[in-house]
């Protein structure tokens, strides 16, 4: 913002009017709305200064070519055609304007303390519905998948004690022989399952969906069997 | 305002041919009514004082200023080709209830809560 503008220069502000009287039919106008009072730069510093209780540290530059440096509306076509007259005071839009956006800006807080910082951080993740659903689908996979491994840990411990370290050996050879072979003709049949026993199971159609189950786990338990025969 | 003339584009996708997506969405859904918002900054350099809207908007000194000019056109020639009633409002400087962080009111309120030096 180039405050070379200051003193000789008159900006008017605005705050956002009512857009319901936009509304009114009127074919195609081009309408004007803004402020009633004209100030300057610095008298505008002034009122924020007051309302955020800090003193401004100004620095003055030569102006950019692209800043408009005059700004005062005409609306007297506002008032003829909608009856819209500027009825905020800049006074009163300035000290309001801490209020006027809660979370977005905090004048007069000097932020950045740590426990500011984290509970601003949770504050975010409570208002993120997304990044919640994300939190609570992790923790239903992951506690699936903690709970699975504990019972197999539990489950091998138990073979073990029952069996003796001989017969241990062996199961041990029966599951990897099983899981190599398993491995070696798996084509990911649980997926096609999945795609359409859902679909079917939706329409409440069981037959069907018992219709896709069937022949992928037939295929399955022969494909496991047909090697474990011949090898007996 | 300025950030537009660095970056010109993304201006006018969001001011032209947004408009334009919206005009035509208005047209085939049929629905009436339709509200631009322009700005005080399509009258330029040097205006009369106070500004009507009958003032010249030819020499506007930003992307930005042209890119809401060239969405007040689009407007027109919508109104004129289907009909479609248009408001097209200028702000000056607009400020309040849910503004834009980087607008100038909020800028310089916290730059002066934070002593920050204003430029």
């Amino acid at each position: 913002m180039g405050m070379a503008r200051s003193g000789a220069v008159l900006p008017i502000w605005t705050t956002s009017p009512r857009h319901i009287l936009g509304l009114k039919p009127v074919g195609y106008e081009v309408i004007n709305l803004g402020g009633h009072e004209v100030i300057d730069i610095n008298q505008l510093i002034g009122m924020i200064e007051k309302r955020v209780e800090n003193a401004a540290r100004i620095e003055y530059l030569p102006r950019h070519p692209a800043d408009a440096s005059v700004n005062f509306a005409n609306v007297d076509k506002a008032r003829r055609l909608l009856g819209w007259e500027p009825r905020v005071s800049m006074e009163e839009g300035v000290s309001s304007l801490g209020e006027l956006v809660p979370g977005r800006t905090q004048l007069g807080q000097p932020g950045g303390h740590p426990v500011s910082v984290l509970r601003k951080a949770w504050q975010t993740w409570r208002q993120d519905r997304l990044l919640q659903l994300v939190t609570r689908n992790s923790g239903y996979l992951f506690s699936s998948n903690g709970i699975s491994s504990v019972i197999t840990a539990v489950q091998g411990f138990l073979a073990a004690l029952l069996l003796g370290p001989a017969d241990f050996a062996v199961l041990g050879m029966v599951i990897t022989y099983a899981s190599s072979i398993n491995r070696l003709l798996s084509f990911r049949m649980g997926e096609l399952v999945i795609k359409y026993s859902g679909q079917y199971l939706a329409l409440g159609r069981k037959d069907q969906a018992a219709a896709v189950i069937k022949p992928p786990g037939s295929a399955r338990r022969l494909l496991l069997c047909l090697p474990t025969c011949c090898w007996c | 305002m300025r950030s537009s003339v660095e970056n010109p584009w993304v201006y006018y996708a969001t001011n032209v041919t947004g408009t334009l997506n919206l005009l035509d969405m208005c047209q085939h859904k049929g629905i009436g009514k339709f509200i631009l918002a322009s700005s005080s900054s399509v009258y330029g350099a040097d205006p009369p004082l106070p500004t009507p809207e009958d003032a010249d908007t030819d020499h506007p000194l930003q992307p930005y200023a042209s890119s809401k000019k060239a969405a007040e056109n689009l407007c027109y020639t919508y109104h004129y080709l289907y009909g479609t009633d248009v408001t097209v409002f200028r702000y000056f400087t607009v400020y309040g209830p849910a503004g834009r962080p980087d607008m100038v009111m909020f800028r310089f309120a916290q730059w002066i809560a934070k002593a920050a030096r204003c430029t």
